[in-house]
């Protein structure tokens, strides 16, 4: 379980203007609110994909199946304590791929424009 | 002199666009039909505003010369999103031992070999392994058949398929010889035998890029000539239509998206194309120089525009002027002028107009003038029939009688409620219709008091089966058409009266007015846009288009196209991000042999909707929204997200409004308030809670909508799980209060008849009840900020106290509103002491023209935080739902004398 204070640092790290910046290199800065939605929907699918796969790359074969039992479980705590041994300093872990995985989206959308 | 000025412009455009006038052939018979009915415009100077951007962004597509890169809207660069995704997908599908052939045949056939060599020759070969013989056979047809077989020679076997070839071939006609002789000439021009298969088609063209054409031999065995923008029908009579539009010669693209003009206009290429040896007795009789392509010469055009405009001095009007011509004719003289007028400025039509109708005059002569009273034709171009000039009297003609007759018929008939003498007399003074069945909208183009007109009836209003139907009754869809006229103009007339000061119009006929008000309204910048779009034409200087465009000028781009061009980016970008999903992602999985838990992780996202928007939302980071959003979050989720730091601040920052407007629908549409009106009020509330997540949250609370806006996001305070004692403190239970996946998307009245949390507000917007009166000033000086925030939002009442929320969340909200009444304290100030509930009091009026003026009555201090502290995005919102600019002054002006 994090504490309120890694929240603020986490909460630092994505600004307005990340988002803004995000909404921008898509060219949606200016979509309706729904446009702007529906998107970001499809950002979340595919950041917590990536979340995933790079959790499963690093459990050991045989613990890749029980993550499956977490998804919609509620069990937040018993996530973290699954995760802690495979993954040291899972919130780090998690932040870093998703921002990783945010740029490079993002690249990839300005590459492709 | 707008409409002369528009005419001229429009003639211009056209001279541009030259023979690809015909792409646009809807879009400027539309406005030259605008520019004739300006002077019966609602409010011409709009209407000349719209017309005039719609021209200059048909001009600008014209010229061709947008910059891909900077302009995301080209066509070009949806293009090219598109294949890169389509052909991602492609490799995606192949890879995943799917059907090649299939995957590859959407694609130009230069594409499909391009696309197909892009995988790896180790790929290529295990694809091939895998294939059955006929789906070899298949794929070898799609990559190029006899030319580029991609199969080993062994495995065709040469004498079946010339036996099987040999059976079905027809003992040759005249046409067939016909066809092969065209073909041979073809051939020989191209070196080339056969064709290139259309795709999806038996037929076969020759490409003649030198030419920019397409060559194909026509069903009657003459030579057809496709431009890209044409359409060809490649079917049969015994397998029926199969129609293609050639997309883009280079590319050798073609599309399925063939509209009934495009049929229509290949079916006339092909009439003119019919060898004079085959052709019927009437196709011959029409004479050539009435064929498209070979007709009217710009010279000719030009010259005709001439002379009409030497007549037109003749008769010593100014026809610069005419935009100014009375709608009403004074007298006989000005009416007889005024026709002759209309005629030359007809004669000014596009080019392809002007072949058109003298296509059809020629085919009615031919027809010897077999004249119908109403006339509909397939192509959805009915032709003008004229009934006799003359008006019909009571001693006139058993004709009239006839018609006067049906007409008393339908009165009789009953549901005809609105025949009046007026309307027969409107009826006799037709003389001509016309009615287009294929038209988007119902359109009839009537004579009336001797003027023509162009009644538009919007989608919806009338059942296309029933105008069908009534086609030939003149009587009958007339007065369908009147009705609905009449209706609309009752309804406007009370519109306008409800503004004058009269009472409100009744809900039902606020209807029409309202709904079209409401059509696409949506809170920020899309609303934004609107009004700055009716403004623009007026304020071309203003700081709020920077605002809104970032510098960039929207003078271009009118509502619609707007829309449409986001909505086409958007669906880009969409397919974009897909094909990275699954092509990068998922791939990477499968290599890994991941996959199987992946797309459990994906199966569930999709099940739980609800979380989904969630997460939406709380990847905004909306404060109370965001993050009672992220407890409702599957713990992975929010494990993932909200640890990661994005529950918090993904959206939220950049939209705001959108959880605001979501919610806040959701509660009104709860309330069954009409969808329009829960679109209209849930914008209001977004525009007002601006960009800033505490002032959304107080707002809300304000309002006396925090257990709907709580309830609607699937939480109430029957339904939380109470935090347990111990480790249940710590533990985020995964909430579904209402056992639905879609609890937000789908809130239906009868849950909200049980909810606590509605009843409290379910008088509506007058049954707001919770006024909050603080001293705030005392109350941060004597508690602080966070003093301030527990007791309002957490305490005494606050949104979060009955949820029994669990200490984190509580805390994951204190220190988003905390945050924000740091920032901005003035916010926190000013909005306690501003009454903003506008819905309670009824103080928004709508105006015809779409206006929303909306009186905000409150400290100055509120106002002047949306003039110094807000930012330009929340502007953005704001602005425009308090009636514009001018409109935010005069109420800060007014606002600061009334507390002086």
């Amino acid at each position: 379980m994090h504490s309120t204070g890694d929240k603020k640092i986490a909460l630092e790290m994505i600004t307005d203007e990340h988002v803004q910046g995000l909404m921008k290199d898509f060219g949606l800065e200016n979509d309706t609110p729904e446009g702007q939605a529906e998107i970001l929907d499809v950002i979340g699918e595919t950041l917590m994909s990536r979340v995933v796969l790079e959790i499963l790359k690093r459990l050991p074969p045989e613990e890749q199946p029980k993550l499956e039992k977490y998804f919609g479980s509620g069990d937040l705590k018993g996530l973290m304590a699954f995760l802690a041994p495979h993954i040291p300093d899972v919130e780090r872990f998690i932040n870093e791929t998703v921002m990783n995985e945010l740029a490079s989206i993002r690249e990839d959308m300005k590459r492709q424009a | 002199m707008a409409r002369a000025a528009l005419k001229q412009r429009l003639g211009e455009l056209q001279e541009k666009l030259g023979e690809s006038a015909s792409v646009h052939e809807q879009e400027l018979s539309d406005l030259t039909n605008r520019i004739e009915n300006l002077p019966r415009a609602k409010n011409a100077s709009e209407e000349t505003d719209q017309i005039r951007n719609a021209i200059v962004r048909l001009e600008g597509q014209s010229s061709g010369s947008q910059d891909v890169g900077s302009n995301p809207f080209t066509s070009e660069y949806f293009e090219k999103a598109e294949r890169e995704a389509g052909i991602e997908e492609a490799h995606i599908a192949i890879r995943q031992g799917k059907d090649p052939a299939a995957a590859l045949e959407k694609f130009s056939a230069t594409d499909r070999r391009e696309v197909w060599e892009q995988l790896s020759e180790e790929e290529r070969q295990n694809t091939i392994a895998n294939l059955s013989d006929a789906q070899q056979r298949e794929l070898d047809r799609v990559l190029g058949g006899d030319e580029q077989t991609v199969i080993p020679p062994m495995v065709k076997n040469e004498t079946v398929l010339e036996n099987a070839t040999a059976k079905l071939s027809r003992p040759k006609t005249d046409i067939q010889k016909l066809r092969d002789a065209t073909s041979d000439a073809i051939s020989a021009r191209f070196g080339r035998k056969p064709g290139v298969r259309v795709p999806k088609t038996k037929g076969s063209v020759w490409y003649d890029e030198k030419n920019q054409a397409v060559h194909v031999v026509g069903g009657h065995g003459g030579e057809i000539r496709i431009q890209e923008g044409e359409s060809y029908n490649f079917g049969s009579k015994k397998e029926g239509e199969n129609w293609k539009k050639l997309v883009s010669l280079k590319d050798r693209t073609w599309s399925d998206d063939v509209s009934d003009r495009d049929k229509a206009a290949a079916r006339r290429t092909f009439r003119a194309t019919v060898p004079r040896e085959l052709a019927t007795k009437e196709e011959q009789a029409i004479p050539a120089h009435v064929q498209p392509d070979e007709g009217v010469t710009d010279a000719q055009i030009q010259a005709e525009l001439e002379r009409a405009r030497h007549r037109a001095q003749e008769l010593g009007i100014d026809t610069s002027n005419l935009s100014s011509a009375k709608p009403a004719i004074e007298t006989g003289k000005r009416e007889e002028e005024t026709k002759k007028v209309s005629n030359i400025t007809r004669s000014s039509l596009s080019k392809t107009v002007r072949m058109r109708r003298l296509f059809r005059k020629t085919a009615d002569r031919v027809k010897k003038e077999k004249a119908q009273p109403w006339v509909s034709t397939s192509r959805g171009r009915g032709a003008w029939v004229k009934e006799p000039k003359k008006e019909p009297t009571q001693s006139d003609s058993a004709d009239a009688k006839k018609d006067k007759g049906s007409m008393a018929m339908a009165v009789r008939k009953g549901g005809v409620d609105s025949v009046t003498a007026e309307s027969t007399q409107k009826y006799n003074m037709i003389a001509r219709g016309h009615y287009d069945i294929q038209h988007p909208e119902f359109r009839f183009r009537i004579m009336r008091n001797g003027k023509e007109e162009i009644i538009i009836i919007p989608p919806g209003i009338f059942d296309k089966d029933e105008v069908e139907k009534n086609k030939n009754d003149k009587t009958e869809l007339l007065e369908m058409v009147y009705r609905e006229q009449e209706r609309q103009e009752g309804l406007k007339a009370a519109a306008k009266k409800g503004l004058d000061g009269s009472p409100p119009p009744t809900e039902k006929k606020e209807e029409i007015p309202l709904n079209k008000l409401a059509y696409g309204f949506v809170p920020g910048v899309d609303l934004f846009k609107r009004r700055i779009a009716n403004w623009f034409g007026k304020r071309p200087e203003t700081e709020m288009q920077k605002w809104v465009d970032g510098g960039k000028t929207i003078e271009n781009q009118d509502e619609r196209g707007y829309k449409e061009g986001m909505e086409r980016y958007r669906a880009a970008v969409r397919a974009r991000l897909e094909a990275r999903k699954r092509g990068t992602i998922m791939s990477e999985a499968e290599h890994l042999g991941l996959s199987k838990t992946l797309h459990k992780f994906a199966e569930d996202w999709k099940k739980h909707k609800w979380k989904r928007i969630a997460i939406s939302i709380g990847l905004t980071g909306l404060g109370l929204v965001g993050t009672t959003g992220a407890v409702a979050m599957s713990p992975f989720v929010l494990g993932g997200i909200a640890s990661a730091g994005l529950a918090m601040r993904v959206i939220g920052g950049s939209i705001t409004g959108l959880a605001v407007y979501n919610t806040m629908y959701a509660y009104f549409d709860r309330q069954n308030y009409a969808p329009w009106r829960s679109r209209l009020y849930a914008g209001l509330c977004a525009a007002l809670a601006g960009g800033t997540v505490a002032s959304g949250s107080y707002l809300l609370q304000h309002l006396g909508v925090t257990d709907a806006v709580m309830d609607s996001l699937g939480f109430s305070p029957t339904d939380v799980t109470p935090t347990p004692a111990g480790e249940g403190a710590t533990t985020l239970t995964d909430i579904s209060p209402t056992g639905k996946d879609d609890a937000i998307s789908a809130v239906s009245p009868e849950d909200s008849e049980t909810s606590d949390g509605v009843s409290d507000v379910a008088a509506g917007p007058e049954g707001v009840s919770h006024e909050i009166s603080y001293d705030t000033d005392s109350t941060i000086a004597s508690k602080g900020i966070d003093g301030l925030i527990d007791e309002q939002l957490v305490s005494n009442g606050g949104a979060l106290e009955s949820y029994n929320l669990p200490p984190e969340a509580l805390e994951q909200f204190k220190d988003a509103a905390r945050r924000v009444f740091v920032d901005h304290p003035e916010w926190a100030q000013a909005l306690q002491q501003t009454d903003v509930d506008v819905i309670a009091n009824n103080d928004v009026v709508f105006s015809d023209d779409g206006t929303i003026n909306m009186r905000v009555w409150g400290d100055p201090r509120f106002l002047a935080a949306l003039e110094n502290t807000i930012t330009k995005q929340e502007v953005a919102h704001l602005v425009p739902a308090l009636g514009g600019e001018d409109r935010v002054h005069d109420l800060i002006d007014d606002l600061k004398q009334r507390y002086a």
